[in-house]
């Protein structure tokens, strides 16, 4: 299968479709973490304020 | 499904959902790809037949995606549904990535199959047609701050652009392309070897399930987003209040 012709475009295409698809799953994870982190900063700071 | 559209409700059913269809996604990806390499060569594509399984099953979300967010543009003009714009904004980064990944991959096809990586071909156009508007519409919710202006004014664009759907669809048909008919969808049943049909059946399954694993997943980033605007907006109206002198707080009381 390897020594096929044309077999480096076969690998290109898949690497070029993970590599797409890696980027959006980082993408939103990194998105998530961001935005649980932040929410939680601004919970725990009004909480404090709640608290004096 | 009225409830679900609570955004409270939604992220609870999300919680539950998301650690069944991310391994269920890696599991049908695995045997997706396993049926895709056992599969023959085509007798006159050889290996190079292996790109369809990446790049038909993106050519179809590409259009399933923009006919999903054009539900949900209706949802946010005629029924207001308060899911609708987090839907449609969340769908909009993903179809554009699984139409780059279709137009990517049918270059990679197309230069030793065709012996061009592109070509002004109706259906070739029309995909790169709809990808702008992909892009449009994620540049037009990054452009308008106020979200309920950006969600009408990307609603009313993503209504515009579903003229392009059909076009897609039956550019095949309606001119004269380079690009080979619908062999799969079609009147007459697929015109593809069954062992060749199969693996690309589990890679759309696949396609189609690592779609709505991450759109759940962008959508309860949209909910979060908001309550993050909203809760900091509380937090600087209370720091405004606290902040004025206390004579001032009693006229404004």
């Amino acid at each position: 299968m390897i020594a096929a012709p044309h077999f480096g475009f076969v690998v290109a295409a898949y690497a070029l479709a993970a590599a797409t698809v890696v980027v959006m799953i980082v993408a939103i994870v990194r998105d998530y973490h961001a935005l649980s982190a932040a929410l939680r900063r601004l919970e725990a700071a009004r909480g404090g304020e709640d608290g004096e | 499904m009225a409830n679900l559209a609570s955004p409270t409700v939604f992220l609870a059913v999300t919680r539950r959902a998301l650690p069944w269809l991310s391994p269920a996604t890696a599991a049908l990806f695995a045997l997706g790809l396993a049926l895709a390499f056992a599969a023959p060569p085509d007798y006159q594509q050889g290996e190079t037949v292996r790109i369809m399984y990446v790049h038909v099953p993106a050519a179809w979300l590409s259009t399933f995606i923009y006919a999903a967010m054009t539900l949900a543009s209706l949802g946010t003009l005629v029924w207001r549904h308060p899911l609708a714009d987090a839907a449609q904004k969340a769908a909009a980064p993903l179809g554009a990535a699984f139409t780059f990944i279709c137009l990517a991959t049918g270059s990679l096809w197309g230069k030793p199959m065709w012996g061009t990586y592109w070509v002004w071909d109706a259906r070739l156009t029309s995909v790169l047609v709809l990808f702008i508007v992909y892009l449009g519409l994620v540049a037009l919710w990054r452009s308008i701050e106020d979200p309920g202006r950006a969600a009408r004014a990307a609603a009313v664009l993503t209504l515009v652009g579903c003229v392009n759907l059909p076009i897609v669809k039956f550019s095949v048909d309606w001119w004269n392309t380079l690009h080979q008919p619908a062999s799969v969808f079609r009147l007459g049943g697929p015109t593809i070897a069954p062992q060749l049909l199969w693996p690309l059946f589990v890679m759309g399954l696949a396609f189609l399930a690592l779609f709505v694993t991450l759109w759940l997943m962008a959508i309860r980033n949209e909910i979060l987003r908001r309550r993050l605007a909203r809760l900091t907006m509380i937090a600087a109206a209370e720091g405004d209040a606290l902040a004025r002198p206390p004579a001032a707080r009693r006229q404004g009381a």
